[in-house]
């Protein structure tokens, strides 16, 4: 039949009409375009570039600017929670370096839970990947997933908070910008979450300039970092790092002589060991001044009381550190210039830049 | 000419057989041992040793830093096998080494290492990675790495082993002046001998734990235990005894 049509149209006549055809569909935009997020690139202060390895980013969640400022408008968003009343945001508070200021959180109906809230900063450089007092959770999005349905804190439900993100006029856009599809689901918001949080970086405090030569330490700052970096005094570094390890923390788990008898398991409730019994993840020295109360349970409400118990408080047990020196003893015997001067030195590590950092606040 | 053909085919195969030498990769796998009882991550906190006799002892923890890892070959010449390794009981990813080099199989005279760095190497905050694992020393005993932590408990009965331990060796260092540090390079030399490397089979390294504890120098725990750091002699009787610590090891029983 085709051929039949020579006469009054030329073959070559359709043939050219058949291939601007093709042309005409190849260069038409597709109705779905596929958005490519724009990777973020991790502000690493100087000096972690210069002493540590390269932070801990996971292959299937790369950090994108989409990702993070999806993570960061989620971190303070509170349709996150059973009603509508809590986000991450209410524990985890920017100007307290990411926590709150009682020993234990309350939740949305108003239970109290039995671990004080940790801060949340330099989490890329956890590189054993182990989160929370008693290392549970592996990985950052896994522990974003926890308190979003834990009843005693926000207590909600991932259908509901799904069906309350779609149904939002913004968030379908905002997933889709960040991880190229507009579906909604938990494993996308935990990942966004946790792109923001590997963002939380603190790498500004006096000591950092001190490294760097920009400014000097005070003769009691000075002091205290020799009673910190001796091992016959206060032994700290074997566990909370040193100039060379500016985390200031081992991110390992270690029994820090709080109790004779333990009430709470910690790291042993979790591996069923029972030579895990008893330890708790080393926190990070670095922002104490806005970080009280301290240790998992939020027992000491001062610095002072912390370095009064290393100094003649140990409760000895199974499971207690040897790195915990003279327990039979209570402690390492500090006086008490010396436990001022070690506190001196430790709230050089604050890092008031970063509470007052404005990209970590609620922008929204 | 049958026979011709034979024998060049022979000397054919003869001279291609006799060019092409095997060669393979080497594994050093590392284990300890204490009184011939192997020590695995499992003993950590759970088992109880008996040194010199004496002490009960429990471990807690084992790290140590191997470095300089060479071979030398019939004719003198060192292979330089890979610079440094952080071992941790407790990280089995850490006991098995994987070298790079592809080496011919066969007996070489020596296979050498060291326990921590030489002085030359040991400078302080240089290396990230040791950074990130905590492993450093303070400035004010000279800075650098530490060369092992054994941490522990001890006691004279299986009721009382409770008393800590931390037996960390760095480069000794006599701070008795702190403005003038006198540092000696108290990294340990490890010449294991004749190793014999085959296709497909790993050599094994094995720490004697008890060895660090009675020759030359019978340890008395309630002498030195915490604080050892800055102990210029027990650094000194650290590194006397490290001597024999090390063996190409036998079969352990479980």
């Amino acid at each position: 039949m085709f051929l039949n049509y020579p006469k009054i149209f030329p073959i070559r006549h359709w043939l050219w009409l058949f291939l601007w055809l093709i042309v005409g569909i190849s260069c038409q935009k597709p109705d779905t375009e596929i958005h490519q997020p724009t990777p973020y690139e991790l502000a690493i202060p100087p000096l972690f570039a210069e002493k540590l390895i390269a932070p801990v980013i996971p292959v299937d969640n790369p950090l994108t600017v989409e990702g993070v400022a999806l993570g960061e408008r989620l971190f303070f968003e509170k349709l996150l929670s059973g009603d509508r009343t809590q986000s991450c945001a209410s524990c985890h508070q920017p100007q307290r370096a990411f926590v709150d200021n009682t020993r234990f959180s309350d939740g949305i109906d108003g239970t109290f839970g039995t671990r004080n809230a940790m801060p949340l900063f330099n989490l890329a450089w956890n590189y054993d990947a182990r989160f929370a007092w008693d290392g549970k959770e592996l990985g950052l999005e896994q522990q974003a997933l926890e308190p979003i349905t834990n009843p005693i804190e926000m207590h909600g439900q991932w259908p509901e908070i799904i069906r309350r993100l779609n149904a939002h006029p913004q968030y379908p856009s905002l997933f889709e910008q960040a991880f190229g599809t507009p579906q909604i689901d938990s494993l996308a918001i935990v990942k966004a979450l946790a792109q923001f949080e590997r963002t939380l970086i603190s790498g500004q405090s006096k000591f950092d300039r001190y490294l760097q030569g920009d400014v000097l330490l005070t003769e009691a700052e000075q002091n205290g970092l020799a009673i910190f970096m001796d091992e016959t005094k206060g032994d700290c570094f074997h566990c909370h790092g040193s100039p060379n390890n500016p985390l200031w923390t081992d991110n390992q788990f270690h029994n820090n002589g709080l109790d004779a008898v333990f009430t709470d398991l910690g790291l042993g409730a979790v591996t069923g060991q029972a030579t895990d019994k008893g330890k708790f993840r080393t926190p990070s020295l670095r922002n104490l001044s806005y970080t009280a109360p301290y240790m998992h349970d939020g027992r000491f409400e001062t610095l002072e009381e912390v370095v009064a118990h290393y100094s003649s408080g140990l409760q000895p047990s199974s499971t207690i550190d040897p790195l915990m020196k003279k327990v039979q003893q209570g402690g390492v015997q500090l006086t008490d210039e010396e436990q001022a001067d070690l506190i001196a030195f430790l709230r050089s590590l604050d890092d008031p830049q970063f509470i007052a950092n404005s990209r970590f606040s609620n922008n929204n | 000419m049958k026979h011709i053909a034979l024998l060049l085919l022979s000397f054919f195969v003869w001279t291609s057989c006799s060019k092409d030498k095997l060669t393979t990769t080497l594994t050093l796998r590392l284990s300890h041992s204490c009184n011939d009882r192997a020590v695995m991550a499992s003993d950590l906190e759970q088992t109880q040793y008996l040194i010199n006799e004496e002490f009960l002892v429990e471990f807690t923890r084992l790290r140590y830093l191997l470095t300089d890892l060479q071979l030398e070959t019939n004719d003198g010449q060192a292979i330089e096998l890979s610079s440094y390794h952080l071992i941790d009981l407790s990280d089995p990813s850490t006991l098995v080494i994987v070298l790079p080099q592809t080496l011919e199989t066969g007996t070489y005279p020596h296979l050498r290492f060291r326990l921590g760095f030489v002085s030359a190497d040991n400078s302080d905050g240089t290396y990230n990675d040791l950074n990130a694992a905590s492993w450093n020393v303070p400035m004010q005993l000279g800075g650098g790495y530490h060369f092992m932590q054994l941490d522990g408990k001890f006691g004279t009965d299986f009721e009382n082993i409770n008393a800590p331990f931390n037996f960390h060796m760095i480069r000794a260092v006599d701070a008795s002046d702190p403005e003038n540090l006198i540092l000696e390079d108290t990294s340990v030399a490890v010449d294991l001998g004749v190793v014999t490397i085959e296709k497909d089979r790993d050599v094994p390294i094995n720490m004697k734990i008890e060895a660090w504890f009675k020759d030359p120098v019978s340890w008395d725990f309630r002498h030195w235990n915490t604080a050892l750091m800055p102990n210029f002699q027990a650094q000194k009787v650290m590194y006397q005894n490290a001597q024999n610590v090390f063996e190409l090891s036998k079969n352990l029983p479980d």
